[in-house]
C-alpha cells in the first residue's frame, strides 16, 4: 500500500509540478504539497541519489547551496536543488520528486537541498543527508526563527548521526553541533583588518559555552565570527581543515590550506561572507573526493547568484541591486558594511519591509534596533532614500545613529520613490532589497533604469 | 545617575539595545555599568538608579536565574524600597515569578518576586501584536516568545489590553508596575517605539527632557503605527 501511495503520489506532483510551470510559475512549493498529502512519509520512501547534501544556517546558504550545485554539475553530475524557492518541507519534497522518474527511480547523480534551518527537524530526519554543510548561526528574524539557541538546539537534536558535517569553525555558535558526529572545518585565517574584540552592535554567542567566560579572539572579523579560547577554561575555536589564507581581490585570487597543503583556487568574491561560502563548497567538494584540478574548474566556472547581486550601468551612472535579508540584523548590517566601504559618491535606496507582515500585520520595528546604521555615516553617501510604511522608524534609527536630516528622504510608496532618487553627483545607485520583495524590487529597478536614460 | 545594564552579552535579543541607545542620547550625562555574567552587579551595593534587564534565551533565562538566585532576598528588599527601578523588558519578566515551567513539566524556581509563573511551550512559537493602555497613553509593540506569564492580577498590573494578547493568550492583563519594578512583556525598544512612554518613563526615572532625540520621526513613526495597528482586516497574532 504504502508503495502504491508513493508512486501516485510522485505522478500526480509532477504533474502539479507541469500544471504550474504551464501558468508561468515556478512550481517549487505546491507539488511536494500534493506528494505529502498522497505520501505522508514520501520522504522516508524516495529513492535516494549517490550524493544527498544539505545546506543550512542563518546566512548565506541560498548562496551556497545555489553554487553547489553548479560546482556539483561542473563535475560531471547530473543534479537537482530546491534553488527555484521554497527551503521548507514541501520545497524539499517538490526537489525530490524532482530527482525521480515518472516510474519513481532516482534519475541523478545529487541532490542538494537548501534546509531552512527553523524546518530542518522535520527534514533531516527523513532525508538523512550524507553532508550538512551550516554555514553559521546568528540572530534572524524574531518571529520564526527566535533566538541562535532555540536553532542551534533544533539542528542539534534532529541531525542524524550518520550525517558528515561540514562546518565553519569560526562560528562560535555552528561550529559547536553535534559533537559526535563526523565533521570538518572551514575557516578563513588571520587578516588585514581583523579585529581581537567585539565591535559590532550585535555580538551573540562571544560567552564560553562551558564557563560563560567572555572569549578572547585570536581575531574577529565580524559579530561573533572570528578564532577565540576562553581564558578560564580549555574551550576553543576549533582549527579549521579548509583554511582561507590570502585573499587577493585585485589578483582575483584565493590561497588556501587544505589539510595544511597549499592551494590557490580563482577568487568567487572578495565580501569576506562569500569567501567562507567559497570555503564551505571547497570543503564539501574535497570531501567527496574531488581532484584538486577539477576543484580549480569548478572555481573557475561557478559565480554568485545573479538574482542576490547584479550591477546595471546606465551611462556614467550605475544601479546595484543587493539583496538583504529584511528583519535580519545581521545580513542587513553586512550589507551596509559593504555598501558604505564602496569609495564611490552613491545614493543608498531602502526596501526592507516584509510584504506578507504587511498585509495583515505590521512589521515589528524592534529589528531595525540591531542594524548597524552608523556604518551609513560616510560623506559620501549623498542620499538615504527610505521606503515603505516602517519608513520613518529606519529614520529615527538612522538619525540616532548620527546621519545627517537633510540627506534623508522618506517616501512610503517604493514606486512612487523612484521619482525622487538623487541621480546628480553620484557614481552608483544601491537598492539593498529584502528577500521576500524580489518582484516589487525588479519593478523598481525597471521604473529606475527608465529614469537613469532619461537622465543620461 | 547610574544605569545598570545587566548580562548585556545574553540579553539583548529583539533590539533590546534600542532603549540603552536611546536613553544614552537622551542622559548623556549619566554613567551606564555593562555587567556580565559572572560579574557581582552593581545595584546589589548601592546607588543606582535605573537596573535594566531584557529579553533572553530559555537556556540564558536560567543562566542569568543562577546568578541571580544567591542574591533573591536583597533583590525582593531593594525590588520595595529604595531608589533603584527595575525596568525588564520581553521575556525577563519570567524571572521576577515564583517559578518557570519548562516543556518537560520541571520547574526552575525563579525570584519570586511576585505570585505569577511562567510556562514554557516549545516549539510553538507565540507571536502577537499588542496594544496596551497605560495611564492615559496607548503603548504599541509586539511580542514574540515560546511562554506564557499566569497569574498577575489587578493590583500591580503595567498595562491592560486593547487589542492583542497580555500575559498569556487569553488575558487582558500586561506586565508588572508595582514598587520599583517596571515589566512588560513587549518585546525590544519599547522607549523608542512610545514617545510619550518614553517621555513619562524620563520623569519616573527624575530626568525629564523638554524633547526626545529625533522625536519628530519617532512621533511619525508611532503615527503610522498605529494607523496600520487599526486597520480593519489586521490580524494581531
Amino acid at each position: 500500500m504504502a508503495k502504491i501511495r508513493f508512486h501516485l503520489a510522485v505522478i500526480a506532483a509532477k504533474l502539479t509540478g507541469k500544471l504550474i510551470r504551464l501558468l508561468g510559475r515556478k512550481g517549487s512549493h505546491n507539488p511536494g504539497v500534493v506528494a505529502l498529502k498522497i505520501c505522508p512519509n514520501f520522504m522516508d520512501l524516495a529513492p535516494r541519489a549517490k550524493l544527498v547534501v544539505c545546506v543550512t544556517g542563518t546566512n548565506g546558504k541560498t548562496t551556497v547551496s545555489n553554487m553547489l550545485s553548479d560546482a556539483l554539475e561542473v563535475t560531471g553530475r547530473k543534479v537537482v536543488s530546491n534553488r527555484a524557492g521554497s527551503n521548507i518541507v514541501p520545497g524539499c519534497v517538490t526537489n525530490l520528486v524532482n530527482s525521480l522518474t515518472w516510474t519513481g527511480k532516482c534519475a541523478v547523480d545529487a541532490t542538494v537541498f537548501e534546509t531552512d534551518e527553523r524546518a530542518s527537524r522535520l527534514i533531516l530526519p527523513h532525508l538523512k543527508p550524507d553532508y550538512m554543510i551550516v554555514t553559521n548561526l546568528s540572530r534572524d528574524t524574531l518571529k520564526r526563527n527566535a533566538h541562535t539557541d532555540y536553532i542551534f538546539s533544533v539542528i542539534n537534536t534532529y541531525c542524524p548521526e550518520t550525517t558528515k558535517l561540514i562546518l565553519n569553525a569560526d562560528c562560535t555558535c555552528s561550529s559547536q553541533l553535534r559533537p559526535g558526529n563526523d565533521r570538518v572545518f572551514f575557516g578563513v585565517g588571520p587578516q588585514p583588518g581583523d579585529h581581537t574584540e567585539p565591535y559590532n552592535l550585535i555580538a551573540d554567542n562571544t560567552l564560553c559555552p562551558k564557563c560563560g567566560s567572555k572569549m578572547r579572539y585570536e581575531y574577529l572579523r565580524y559579530n561573533h565570527i572570528g578564532k577565540a579560547a576562553c581564558p578560564n577554561c580549555d574551550h576553543k575555536s576549533y582549527d579549521a581543515k579548509y583554511l582561507a589564507k590570502t585573499i587577493d581581490g585585485a589578483a582575483g585570487k584565493l590561497a588556501v590550506s587544505v589539510d595544511g597543503k597549499a592551494a590557490e583556487y580563482k577568487l568567487i568574491s572578495e565580501m569576506m561572507h562569500n569567501v567562507y561560502n567559497q570555503m564551505a563548497i571547497l570543503a564539501l567538494l574535497d570531501s567527496i573526493g574531488t581532484a584538486p584540478e577539477m576543484i580549480a574548474r569548478v572555481f573557475d566556472t561557478i559565480h554568485l547568484p545573479d538574482i542576490r547581486f547584479n550591477e546595471t550601468k546606465v551611462g556614467n551612472l550605475s544601479l546595484v541591486m543587493s539583496m538583504g535579508k529584511g528583519q535580519n540584523s545581521v545580513s542587513v548590517s553586512r550589507n551596509f558594511d559593504f555598501v558604505a566601504n564602496e569609495p564611490e559618491e552613491k545614493t543608498v535606496i531602502l526596501d526592507m519591509d516584509d510584504p506578507f507582515d504587511r498585509r495583515k500585520s505590521v512589521e515589528y520595528m524592534g529589528w531595525i534596533w540591531d542594524v548597524e546604521y552608523e556604518q551609513l555615516c560616510r560623506d559620501n553617501i549623498r542620499q538615504v532614500l527610505i521606503t515603505g510604511p516602517r519608513c520613518y522608524d529606519h529614520k529615527a534609527r538612522l538619525l540616532l545613529a548620527g546621519f545627517p536630516e537633510e540627506k534623508i528622504l522618506c517616501v512610503m510608496d517604493e514606486m512612487e520613490a523612484m521619482d525622487h532618487v538623487l541621480l546628480q553627483g553620484v557614481e552608483k545607485i544601491y537598492l539593498i532589497f529584502d528577500c521576500t520583495t524580489l518582484d516589487l524590487a525588479n519593478k523598481m529597478k525597471a521604473k529606475l533604469l527608465g529614469i537613469m536614460e532619461g537622465a543620461k | 545617575m547610574r544605569i545598570e545594564i545587566l548580562y548585556s552579552d545574553l540579553c539583548c535579543l529583539y533590539g533590546d539595545k534600542g532603549n540603552t541607545m536611546f536613553l544614552r542620547k537622551c542622559l548623556p550625562e549619566a554613567e551606564f555599568l555593562q555587567t556580565g555574567l559572572n560579574d557581582r552587579p552593581a545595584f546589589l551595593d548601592g546607588d543606582v538608579d535605573l537596573v535594566y534587564l531584557c529579553s533572553m534565551s530559555e537556556q540564558s533565562q536560567e543562566l542569568v536565574l543562577s546568578r541571580l538566585m544567591p542574591h533573591k532576598d536583597a533583590i525582593a528588599k531593594l525590588a520595595k524600597e529604595g531608589k533603584t527601578l527595575f525596568f525588564v523588558v520581553g521575556n525577563a519578566m519570567e524571572l521576577l515569578g515564583k517559578y518557570i515551567q519548562r516543556e518537560d513539566g520541571s520547574k526552575v524556581e525563579a525570584l519570586g518576586l511576585f505570585d505569577t509563573h511562567a510556562i514554557r511551550q516549545t516549539p510553538n512559537r507565540f507571536n502577537s501584536l499588542m496594544k496596551i493602555s497605560f495611564e492615559g497613553m496607548t503603548l504599541l509593540g509586539y511580542t514574540s516568545r515560546f511562554s506564557h506569564t499566569y497569574g498577575l492580577t489587578e493590583d500591580i498590573v503595567f498595562g491592560h489590553v486593547e487589542a492583542g494578547s497580555g500575559e498569556n493568550a487569553e488575558s487582558k492583563l500586561e506586565g508588572i508596575y508595582s514598587g520599583n519594578v517596571l515589566a512588560t512583556y513587549l518585546s525590544g525598544p519599547v522607549l523608542v517605539a512610545n514617545p510619550d512612554f518614553a517621555h513619562w518613563f524620563l520623569k519616573k526615572i527624575g530626568a525629564p527632557v523638554e524633547q526626545l532625540p529625533c522625536e519628530d520621526a519617532l512621533r511619525l513613526a508611532y503615527d503610522q503605527r498605529l494607523k496600520d495597528f487599526t486597520r480593519d482586516d489586521l490580524e494581531m497574532a
